[in-house]
């Protein structure tokens, strides 16, 4: 019996993670489907997506609502981003971003069963080169293994998400500095984020065991 | 003076009054709609604006977005909350989210397309190449196991894979038999019928194919190479090259890495290794497989891989920018450094910290 998650968009069965379909018929990456009373759910592997290892280790809330305008920064292949347009659902519309070509590709073929998703290809580095492509959004969700990711993460809620907006920042520890041990590259996010002074953190949680040195952080702009 | 707003997307500009209503606007024609895209994104002034904003004189311009150069009195100044009350106006058309995907994901399409690029070629051949090699091996083996059967003696004899295929394509057991001196009752090899032995000569086959599609491949590596980085090639070799491109992601990176990068290039899992666990560094990569760093003792392959990642280094700059040629004399002071640590003398040193162990 698939029921509603405390999460507003999700489901479960209990033990599963899932979304209301809004292409269904359309299995994108070979995802588990699960059909009730002639809706289609899909079913998210905690193992591939953040978003969805965040609501497994019990995170509070995720921050995007039904109808929401995302900024999703690091779609890459699309996975997770499918999952956010279907909890958006119609209403609802997620721009989503990729630098690399390759990956934006597959995102292209993901987009077109989905009317509320928009694949572009762009460096979350640099604003100024995709401002006239989107606008301003009631989310944004960063998922980018950059060493500056804490520094992109602030420049985009800044220029992009609404005031009261909620944000989501997937960190990578590897990707910031190798040789430090997570926690504390966790904490120097954590530092600055604060020193923002735009951003407030209401959540926070790491990954393990799902995803290896990872954490996340949901904050909320002021 | 009134203060107006400027604001561009990717559908049209417009002016708002300060109270955000939108007084003027230009919407593009779908012919320009990509080429303007294009020059907000360089922050240039489009034809449009430079229209709206002559149109209104007398009125002071802040236009909201990001220029990177300068007309009338126009003032580029981003304003988080004034982008959201023009954002909130334009929303009320609820249209625009599904123009902006149409319009942006031929954008996107158009990026795609253009970062096609001789980096991208050179990558897949020299992965198709190491892939034909793994293949190819497991295929020999396969062939001479299921030959085993047949005639056991012959792939005995013969190292070579590539003879091998080449042969008992050829070659009936009889003939071989005679070649190896031997009798058939002497042979530990089954007699078989002419199907069951046609499905190992068709398998031969198939190998001999791989090997000349991966011969195909290098020919056409090595023209690439020659064309795209004649000094790298000329001093790394084609397939080193190539390897060190592939891992790179493109020329432009590549010439960014300092000479003690490429040196370990190839070596990721022993450098991580080093990184996170302080296990020993590696001292090369790909360039291990260089014939000069092969044929050097072990106590000077470490040298004589960092004088290899520097000329690299250098090699890849002049193909970059595009100077003369000099990669053979890259290569030729290279050459020279080999010859010289063949010729120092094992040097014993007296620190008190090398342990002396006895033998």
């Amino acid at each position: 019996m698939i029921t509603q998650h405390r999460l507003k968009g999700l489901y479960t069965d209990g033990k599963r993670l899932f979304t209301k379909s809004i292409a269904p018929g359309t299995r994108p990456f070979e995802e588990r489907i699960f059909r009730e009373e002639g809706i289609e759910y899909r079913q998210i592997d905690l193992k591939k997506s953040k978003l969805a290892a965040a609501v497994a280790k019990g995170i509070s809330q995720i921050g995007v609502m039904p109808s929401d305008i995302v900024l999703y920064l690091g779609a890459s292949h699309g996975y997770t981003p499918s999952f956010m347009s279907d909890i958006v659902g119609n209403e609802g519309f997620v721009f989503a971003l990729d630098f690399a070509p390759r990956v934006v590709r597959d995102l292209v073929f993901v987009s077109e069963k989905r009317k509320n998703l928009a694949p572009m290809m762009a460096d979350a580095n640099h604003p100024e080169t995709y401002f006239n492509r989107i606008l301003q959004v009631d989310y944004v969700y960063q998922d980018i293994a950059q060493k500056n990711q804490a520094e992109i993460f602030i420049k985009n809620c800044k220029i992009f998400l609404k005031k009261e907006g909620f944000a989501f920042l997937a960190v990578k520890s590897r990707s910031i500095d190798i040789a430090k041990k997570p926690k504390q590259v966790f904490a120097e996010v954590r530092k600055i984020i604060e020193d923002s002074k735009e951003l407030s953190i209401v959540d926070y949680r790491e990954l393990d065991p799902l995803e290896k040195d990872h954490c996340v952080f949901v904050c909320k702009k002021k | 003076m009134p203060n107006f707003y400027l604001y561009s997307n990717l559908l049209g500009s417009y002016v708002f009054d300060q109270k955000f209503y939108v007084i003027d606007k230009a919407m593009f024609r779908e012919s320009d709609i990509l080429a303007n895209s294009l020059k907000l994104e360089q922050g240039k002034f489009l034809d449009e604006e430079k229209q709206l904003i002559d149109r209104h004189k007398k009125v002071k311009f802040t236009v909201i977005g990001f220029k990177t150069e300068k007309f009338s009195d126009a003032e580029a100044a981003f304003d988080a909350g004034i982008y959201g009350k023009i954002c909130d106006g334009l929303k009320k058309d609820r249209d625009i989210y599904s123009r902006l995907r149409h319009f942006g994901t031929m954008i996107t399409k158009q990026k795609i397309r253009n970062a096609v690029n001789p980096n991208i070629l050179i990558t897949q051949a020299i992965d198709s190449i190491v892939e034909l090699e793994k293949v190819s091996n497991t295929v020999a083996k396969r062939l001479r196991e299921w030959y085993g059967y047949y005639l056991p003696e012959f792939s005995e004899s013969i190292s070579d894979h590539r003879k091998f295929a080449e042969i008992i394509a050829k070659k009936d057991k009889a003939e071989l038999l005679r070649e190896l001196r031997l009798k058939k009752e002497e042979s530990m090899g089954a007699d078989m019928k002419k199907e069951d032995l046609n499905m190992i000569i068709e398998l031969a086959k198939s190998l001999l194919g791989l090997y000349r599609l991966k011969d195909q491949q290098q020919d056409y590596l090595e023209k690439m190479m020659k064309d795209y980085c004649p000094n790298m090639q000329a001093i790394a070799g084609t397939l080193i090259a190539a390897k060190l491109l592939g891992r790179a992601g493109s020329l432009k990176r590549l010439v960014e890495f300092p000479s003690s990068t490429i040196q370990v290039l190839g070596a990721e899992e022993a450098f991580f290794r080093h990184m996170t666990t302080g296990a020993k560094m590696p001292k090369y990569g790909y360039i291990s497989q260089h014939e000069f760093i092969n044929k050097v003792s072990q106590k000077d392959k470490g040298k004589i891989a960092r004088a290899l990642a520097d000329k690299i280094s250098i090699a890849s700059k002049i193909d970059y920018f595009k100077g003369e040629f000099m990669g053979d004399r890259l290569r030729k002071m290279v050459e020279e450094k080999v010859k010289a640590v063949g010729k120092e003398k094992s040097v014993r040193r007296e620190s008190k910290d090398r342990k002396i162990i006895k033998r």
